[in-house]
């Protein structure tokens, strides 16, 4: 292994790579920093630009560092401000704001960096560790195992999303619908094309991404802005004794955080988000003081910082090395690899060593970039919460529409664009996470394809498909999830 | 009753995908056709989608 991460840091330490990372880095941070944009927004708009400019490798890196980095900057406006920049900062403005309000800002500050740089560390170390021990298992993987794993991380997405289970597998439903659309790929034929041959090769992938998080997104804020109007703090003494009393009362909380974030980064459906609801709720669970929650505790700032930067991070553990995108950040990853002419999954590690050693290494250094970035321009970064929000909504739509009509130069594009920001809204308004509906559209032609292959290697006999104690496993895995969710939502 | 825009959103998803896959071969269970794959998720989209009409809203 050691001679596999100084590959990777040959690689990742280069000028280019460095630069490609940095850049990531100051745009998550923005994206963080931004209310009403997401890195899924920043990434699908982001997508088109690195294909003519950038190398694979530096894309793959720069588009990672927009991941982490905005868990990073999201916390930034949530104390300041108490508006959270991304969704799993939320968490972040119930004790992040009263702290800031109570003069320990900048200590605040410094804790959530401190907190997030040893999650990300942490969580490098288990990628290197265990991605290689999962491309092992997934190379004794057939068609029947493949397609268990799947129908596991298609339910648990759905489970996943704060949402009502039957909303969630409706969405997957639509997406496993819409990835029909074009070519089928085990005999050829045109199916579902609506009568356009625009369609024939499938739904574009960046415009309808770009439709439902970047244009969706952008009239849900237009219409129904937030009028919020917390006062923003502006007294952040970074280094002082407070901040030192801070950083060891939330040592642990710290520890406990990365402890939940790696794990539940590698659960499908998992993730940044979940992590950091669910590091709350332990930490207020497990609290012998459990009445300053809410009204300052460090460990409710610091344990879900910390899970939010693992679990965002050990994320890319299933989808490098089983191919298995666990969020809607992880499919645009893919894509992404995709683009590039590189297949993701187990043969990323064999045939690219270099992008797969590169790419971890690179988030240790993203990292490192991120603690120095936000400890030292947190003023600068809030200033650009300033902006007029009709600049940063103009940029986004321009940046939309542009990008939808770069990839192939085609008006129906531009189409596809219009409709799923409509959709995107929508669902918006309904208050429906949108996610399964991307993780159905990109796993539904291998869940297909997997279904198929079963089928003709057992005859047609269904019961070959639990034919397998792995496939067993994920089948009993789910129902559990099925029945255990199918009244509740995660709260 | 409150119509439910959402349920009727992918109820109206499911007629748009079966009235084009109404026609497809489906194929014998061990040589599945391209009609087989769509044609099962349209009636899980139903299926649920008549489930969501009557289960209450978040």
């Amino acid at each position: 292994m050691i001679d596999n991460l100084i590959l990777g840091f040959s690689e990742s330490l280069s000028w280019a790579n460095l630069l490609w990372c940095f850049a990531g880095a100051i745009i998550g941070t923005f994206v963080g920093v931004v209310p009403g944009l997401g890195p899924l927004a920043a990434i699908s708009m982001l997508l088109p630009f690195t294909y003519t400019v950038v190398d694979p490798i530096g894309a793959i890196i720069m588009m990672a560092g927009i991941y982490y980095g905005s868990q990073y900057g999201g916390s930034t406006t949530a104390i300041l401000l108490k508006l959270p920049g991304e969704t799993s900062s939320v968490v972040s403005t119930i004790d992040g704001y009263e702290l800031a309000k109570k003069g320990y800002a900048g200590a605040a500050l410094t804790v959530v960096a401190v907190g997030s740089f040893v999650a990300g560390t942490f969580a490098t170390i288990v990628i290197a560790l265990f991605s290689p021990e999962m491309i092992k298992l997934a190379l004794v993987f057939t068609p029947r195992e493949y397609f268990s794993l799947i129908f596991f991380g298609v339910v648990c997405a759905c489970v996943m999303t704060q949402q009502h289970i039957i909303k969630g597998l409706l969405l997957v439903m639509f997406g496993l619908l819409l990835s029909t659309i074009g070519t089928d790929s085990g005999s050829g034929e045109i199916r579902n094309i609506f009568g356009t041959w625009n369609l024939a090769s499938g739904l574009p992938f960046i415009p309808l991404c770009m439709g439902l998080y970047g244009i969706g997104e952008i009239l849900y804020n237009v219409f129904h802005e937030n009028k919020e109007n917390n006062k923003l703090i502006e007294q952040v003494k970074l280094f002082s004794k407070k901040t030192l009393t801070k950083i060891k009362e939330a040592k642990n909380a710290i520890l406990r955080g990365t402890l939940l974030g790696t794990v539940l980064g590698v659960i499908p459906g998992g993730g940044a988000i979940l992590s950091s609801f669910l590091s709350y709720t332990l930490e207020k669970r497990i609290a012998k003081d459990k009445s300053q929650f809410g009204k300052g505790d460090i460990k409710g700032l610091a344990g879900p910082e910390s899970a939010n930067n693992a679990g965002a991070q050990t994320s890319f553990i299933p989808m490098l090395s089983l191919g298995l995108p666990v969020n809607p950040v992880m499919a645009l990853m893919m894509a992404t690899m995709v683009v590039h002419d590189i297949q993701p999954g187990p043969s990323v590690m064999t045939n690219n060593p270099k992008l797969f050693w590169g790419l971890i290494t690179s988030m240790w250094i993203g990292n490192l970039m991120l603690i120095i970035i936000n400890l030292s321009t947190v003023k600068l970064f809030v200033n650009f919460f300033k902006i007029k929000r009709w600049i940063i909504y103009s940029l986004v739509i321009f940046s939309c529409i542009y990008g939808s009509y770069v990839i192939g130069h085609n008006i129906f594009d531009l189409y596809i664009l219009i409709i799923f920001g409509a959709i995107g809204y929508f669902l918006k308004y309904n208050k429906i996470d949108c996610s399964p509906l991307l993780l159905g559209f990109i796993l539904g032609p291998k869940l297909e394809e997997t279904l198929r292959q079963t089928l003709q290697l057992n005859n047609g006999n269904f019961l070959g498909f639990f034919d397998s104690g792995i496939a067993l496993f994920f089948y009993l895995l789910t129902m559990i999830l099925i029945l255990f969710f199918s009244n509740k939502k995660i709260q | 009753m409150k119509i439910k825009s959402d349920s009727v959103f992918f109820i109206a998803v499911f007629f748009l995908f079966i009235v084009q896959t109404k026609n497809y071969p489906i194929g014998t269970l061990a040589k599945i056709n391209y009609g087989f794959f769509p044609l099962i998720i349209c009636i899980l989209l139903l299926i649920l989608s008549i489930i969501s009409f009557f289960i209450e809203n978040d």
